[in-house]
């Protein structure tokens, strides 16, 4: 009883479950695409003019588009969840549609891009610095999708019955889940753009 | 939203920082076509990208409106992140 009386135990990081577990799960997402940025300096170094000739073939006014699209799709997601903390189901609805949106655009991109590399027959398999370009813009690619899933469920839910308005801390989380993938692209972006 | 800032300037803050991720990226796509040494381009790259990362964590992110101990436990993976690019950055000068 004692033990039990006197250990001292600290709630009150004034953070909900759902948000405290959303950044514990993007900390070790920051690690888990830390080993691709790892591999790909270490792939540079060795192969420098491979990466550079292999980079200019790459279309930087498509990837720049795409990157105001992910931008864009931020801004509507953390509107959205502005929108139903104050109880505006029409303004959620709306920016969750946008977001839905701009994230099938980037994927649409993306495709068109990937379509036009095979279209030269260049494939992850054709030197060190595609094999590490598809893999991080693949698994990049996966993140959006894996993103999209969860934002059309929402807006399913909010078409047939409304969306809580006392739920807008879900609608926070997959917020900052969103954000990340557009954190992630941001360095992506650079990286294999445009450095060499 | 415990800030103590009202909806509209909250979403006027998220406006301004959309603006300021568009400008950063005509920035930092403008400045590839003038060329300032390999390791400049890089080092201009990368300080772009941080400035851009942190807009997005600080504002969209809401770790401006959060409690303060996320974001030391947010700085450490990006610690580990940042140590690693570093490194092997250095190491392949």
């Amino acid at each position: 009883m004692s033990t039990l009386a006197t250990t001292h135990t600290r709630f009150g990081t004034g953070i909900y479950h759902g948000k405290l577990g959303m950044w514990v799960f993007l900390a070790s997402e920051i690690m888990f695409f830390s080993g691709f940025f790892g591999a790909f300096i270490v792939l540079r170094n060795l192969n420098i003019e491979v990466f550079t000739a292999s980079a200019h073939m790459l279309d930087k006014t498509v990837a720049t588009v795409n990157t105001a699209v992910l931008i864009t799709s931020s801004l509507t997601m953390a509107l959205a969840h502005l929108a139903l903390e104050r109880g505006e189901q029409g303004k959620f609805r709306l920016f969750l549609f946008i977001t839905i949106l701009c994230a099938f655009g980037f994927l649409g991109i993306k495709s068109f891009e990937y379509a036009t590399k095979f279209g030269h027959h260049i494939y992850p398999w054709t030197n060190t610095f595609f094999a590490t370009y598809f893999t991080m813009t693949g698994f990049h690619a996966l993140h959006v999708i894996g993103g999209l899933i969860p934002m059309i469920w929402m807006l399913g839910k909010s078409l047939v019955k409304g969306y809580p308005q006392e739920m807008h801390h879900r609608v926070e989380a997959l917020g900052l889940y969103w954000h990340f993938v557009d954190l992630v692209w941001i360095f992506l972006f650079p990286t294999l753009y445009l450095i060499f | 939203m415990a800030s103590g800032m009202s909806f509209q300037e909250i979403q006027k803050s998220y406006f301004k920082v959309f603006i300021a991720l568009l400008i950063l990226t005509a920035l930092t796509v403008a400045v590839t076509t003038i060329h300032f040494g390999d390791v400049a381009n890089i080092v201009i790259g990368v300080v772009i990208a941080l400035a851009k990362a942190g807009l997005v964590a600080y504002i969209f992110m809401h770790l401006k409106f959060d409690n303060k101990r996320l974001r030391y436990f947010v700085g450490i993976p990006i610690f580990f992140f940042v140590t690693l690019v570093m490194t092997l950055t250095v190491l392949g000068l």
